[in-house]
């Protein structure tokens, strides 16, 4: 049981068609990075695995069951998507926003029942929040807002975690904090993750399952160490690396070093 | 932005069609006892005011946008047009009679003003992109319009007189008006050319323009004045008249491209050419009754919003 | 909750006020509770009928308001700057000049209908994923329709004058009978603004999230939409023109209650009736017997807060 698409098409106009027949399964439990080049159709992909989008020719199955026949709360109640530069009203605070992720689960009028208050503060705990609660969102700092946001993701107390580039913009320990926090949610509750990551190492240090998009098709995909290698790179991304292992062979370091 | 028809071909066509216009206007209308008096006295300056104020006009809508870089941007729905008028009935209800054109001029430019201020505070802020400025012009245009028809409607002698003005009419125009409008109309295309460099810089952005050394609080409170000039002076000779400032700039950067040297002369053309065709419809459509020239602008204009609007 | 009881309690002192003082009469509360028992006076015939027409009317125009800001995301959006309003106007406009006797009793149907059509249309046109364009649409629509209004005016000028009152806005003459039209609406308003409200509070984190929180945009959408211009076509209907109160009155009350709309929607709609029975009220009793439009009242009142809000930089959803 897993995420699956079967030949995504998909084009925002007629004259250029990002995706072009992409079938790829995101296997359940483990952290799926995306990479690729820029346009090469990442974001778009997320946007259709959680049906933000409807694909011009294909499918997508999640479970199981085709995504077109769940219903909307259904849906949101199984995956969560964070989105690239998300904005919320000016004065929202922390707690406010993490709020809105139980929408899914609140009753026709909205009343919060004791199990959306337990939820919220395991959130704000989990991301290591809850003395911001009540502070406004606009007045964190960067890796402190994208905290709030996946607070709010994990509220919806979803199984898939969808995240588009959830570290770009960030300094490098904003960027450490949230992969790290992404770790520990799939290792401690199992969530499945499928996260769009620009830093080839983001993904090899981070991702068991890494899938390669190139001109609208499935590249290659598998496990880190198979993925970056030198050829590989050199044919995703057009640079030339170093490639050196780490702390372990499997989660190989990549250092870009010069075009092609 | 690739010119579509280029400079030439525009200008001619343009001065064709007021060629046009000037003749169906001094020859269109009830024969009357005294030709000579009808013609230079009554249809010449009434034709040449509405050129003028249609150039006034043309050029105030293409400073506001650029003020505020918004190609939205225009006097009537911003407001400067109402809040101009608002001042002149006012005045015109204060004296209990028509005021001297130079009376109406200055409160006119007071009036304008107020609303010019908030426009520049609006752009400054930042937090007035797009639409959001629109919608603030219109709550400004409409408190304006609400406060002149409240005026109205409380002296109920001069309600239909004033009510057709406050919809924009170019009846009753004479030389004085012309020479008004034509002067101020003068001193914005001096002031205009001499400053379009600088005024370029903005559309780049404050941070940028200031690292050319150009100001850009003062530029735009510059351009910002001389838009409310023009349309104080147009609003005090005809009424509000709106429209023309948002259709017109457009169709100039279509014809000739965003070339300040070239636009500028063609703004004024086709602005003119507008007014003045609407103004002979306006008069001839339903003789003898006159329909006021700013319906006419609205109702062309306001589809060439929409559109425009779709195409954001 | 102290400070819907606050509102509820303005609102009772406001109404006792405008029922005792008119271009008439003063009556004591006494007098005025006599008249109402007996069913008689001009307390009962005139003032009462209107002074619930003025409450509603206001209930109506601000929750119409509340519902737009939140459906465009867009704080400046209101039911007159969109066009809705004017095209209720415009619907009305032409039927006091085409028919003014037949149309006495159906002018309530006439200006919905009028606001609807303009309302089908700016759908069709604007929505779209941008709320920039649905705005954008709607004021496009507002000045075209205004124009027609004019034209109409300043061609037929006779009946001008009666039109012009009334697209002014006002409640002068609004009896039992306009009472009785606006009361199903005005219920619809608050019961169908209080029930979306849930649905619609996460439409500010914008359409992407809404949706992967669950939010189904296609349905959501047009109800509110329907629901703004019902209100606003309903108050239309019956007082006219009446601007700012659609504008204005969400702001305070987002302001004294927080952005949560279960609770902001019938604040509104309270302090929205407050404040056009209050001008109405002023207007009548400022130069008697002249009678100032509430809805110029409305327009000077409501046009100095708009702009401290403006120069305060408080035009935020």
């Amino acid at each position: 049981m897993s995420l699956e698409a079967r030949g995504l098409q998909f084009s925002y106009n007629e004259n250029e068609p990002i995706l072009r027949g992409l079938s790829v399964v995101i296997p359940k439990g483990q952290i799926t990075a995306l990479i690729g080049r820029n346009g090469c159709g990442k974001s778009t992909l997320l946007r259709l695995l959680n049906r933000l989008l409807e694909p011009g020719g294909g499918q997508v199955f999640l479970e199981g069951r085709d995504l077109g026949g769940y219903g909307a709360k259904e849906l949101a109640q199984t995956m969560a998507h964070l989105t690239q530069s998300p904005t919320a009203p000016a004065g929202l605070s922390v707690k406010e926003l993490v709020e809105f992720g139980r929408h899914p689960y609140r009753g026709f009028l909205g009343r919060a029942s004791s199990k959306d208050r337990e939820v919220v503060d395991w959130a704000l705990q989990q991301t290591s929040l809850v003395e911001l609660a009540d502070r406004a969102l606009d007045s964190l700092s960067g890796g402190q807002r994208q905290r709030a946001w996946i607070a709010m993701a994990l509220a919806q107390d979803t199984e898939y975690l969808l995240l588009d580039e959830p570290t770009t913009h960030l300094d490098i320990a904003h960027q450490l904090e949230v992969l790290e926090l992404l770790a520990k949610l799939n290792e401690e509750n199992r969530k499945t993750i499928v996260m769009v990551v620009h830093d080839p190492n983001h993904a090899s240090q981070y991702a068991q399952n890494v899938v390669c998009l190139s001109g609208g098709t499935l590249l290659r995909e598998g496990r880190p160490a198979d993925i970056f290698t030198e050829e590989n790179v050199e044919e995703l991304f057009g640079v030339t690396p170093l490639i050196f292992p780490g702390t372990t062979p499997a989660k190989p370091w990549c250092v870009p070093l010069r075009t092609l | 932005m690739r010119p579509v028809a280029g400079f030439w071909p525009s200008v001619f066509s343009t001065v064709l069609l007021i060629a046009l216009g000037g003749y169906l206007s001094l020859s269109l209308g009830p024969t009357s006892a005294d030709p000579a008096y009808t013609l230079y006295q009554i249809r010449l300056p009434r034709f040449v005011t509405a050129v003028l104020v249609g150039a006034a006009l043309g050029l105030a809508g293409s400073l506001l946008q650029l003020a505020t870089r918004n190609p939205l941007s225009e006097p009537e729905l911003l407001g400067v047009n109402q809040s101009a008028v608002f001042a002149v009935v006012l005045l015109l209800l204060v004296l209990g009679e028509r005021a001297h054109p130079l009376a109406m001029l200055s409160v006119a430019l007071l009036g304008g003003a107020v609303t010019g201020t908030a426009i520049l505070l609006m752009s400054a802020s930042g937090a007035f992109p797009r639409e959001r400025l629109i919608l603030a012009g219109l709550t400004m245009a409409f408190f304006f319009g609400s406060a002149s028809s409240g005026l109205l409607l409380l002296n109920e002698t001069d309600l239909f007189e004033l009510l057709h003005w406050t919809a924009g009419k170019l009846s009753g125009a004479n030389w004085l008006d012309a020479g008004l409008v034509g002067g101020c109309l003068v001193v914005a295309v001096i002031v205009s050319v001499a400053r379009a460099t600088q005024w370029n810089a903005l559309l780049l952005g404050d941070d940028t323009a200031r690292g050319l050394g150009i100001d850009p609080v003062n530029r735009r409170v510059e351009i910002v004045s001389l838009a409310v000039l023009l349309c104080a002076v147009s609003v005090a000779v005809a009424g509000p008249i709106g429209f023309v400032g948002i259709i017109v700039p457009h169709l100039a950067n279509a014809m000739a491209g965003l070339d300040y040297r070239r636009r500028t002369p063609l703004l004024l053309l086709m602005g003119g050419a507008l007014v003045a065709l609407s103004d002979l419809l306006a008069r001839t459509v339903l003789h003898p009754a006159e329909i006021p020239v700013g319906i006419l602008t609205a109702l062309v204009g306001a589809p060439y919003f929409l559109y425009r609007a779709q195409k954001l | 909750m102290a400070k819907f009881v606050v509102l509820l309690v303005m609102l009772a002192v406001v109404i006792v006020l405008s029922l005792s003082f008119g271009a008439t009469d003063s009556l004591t509360p006494g007098a005025v509770v006599n008249e109402i028992v007996a069913g008689n006076g001009v307390v009962y015939l005139f003032r009462l009928p209107r002074a619930l027409a003025a409450v509603l009317v206001g209930l109506c125009f601000a929750i119409s308001g509340t519902v737009l800001q939140s459906l465009t995301r867009n704080p400046l959006a209101s039911p007159d700057l969109l066009g809705v309003t004017s095209g209720g106007g415009l619907a009305t406009v032409i039927a006091i000049l085409v028919a003014p006797a037949a149309i006495g009793p159906y002018i309530t149907w006439v200006a919905f209908v009028g606001a609807s059509m303009v309302a089908a249309v700016i759908w069709f046109l604007g929505r779209g994923a941008s709320a920039q364009r649905f705005i954008l649409t709607g004021v496009a629509l507002s000045a075209f329709t205004h124009a027609i209004i004019t034209l109409l005016l300043v061609t037929y000028a006779p009946s001008a004058a009666e039109a012009m009152i009334w697209l002014k806005g006002s409640l002068f003459g609004r009896g039992w009978v306009h009472v009785k039209h606006l009361l199903p609406w005005a219920c619809f308003a608050v019961v169908g603004g209080i029930v979306v409200a849930h649905q619609a509070n996460p439409l500010v984190l914008g359409p992407t999230i809404a949706t992967t929180l669950g939010i189904r945009l296609s349905v959501l959408r047009p109800c509110l939409w329907l629901l703004s211009v019902a209100s606003a076509a309903a108050a239309v209907a019956v007082a006219g023109t009446i601007g700012f109160v659609g504008l204005i009155v969400p702001h305070v009350a987002r302001r004294l209650c927080g952005p949560d709309l279960r609770f902001t929607v019938p604040f509104s709609g309270l302090l929205g009736g407050l404040f056009v029975l209050l001008a109405d009220t002023a207007g009548r009793v400022i130069a008697p017997p002249l009678e100032i439009p509430a809805g110029l009242i409305c327009a000077f009142l409501g046009a100095p807060y708009f702009g401290y809000l403006l120069v305060k930089g408080k035009t935020d959803l």
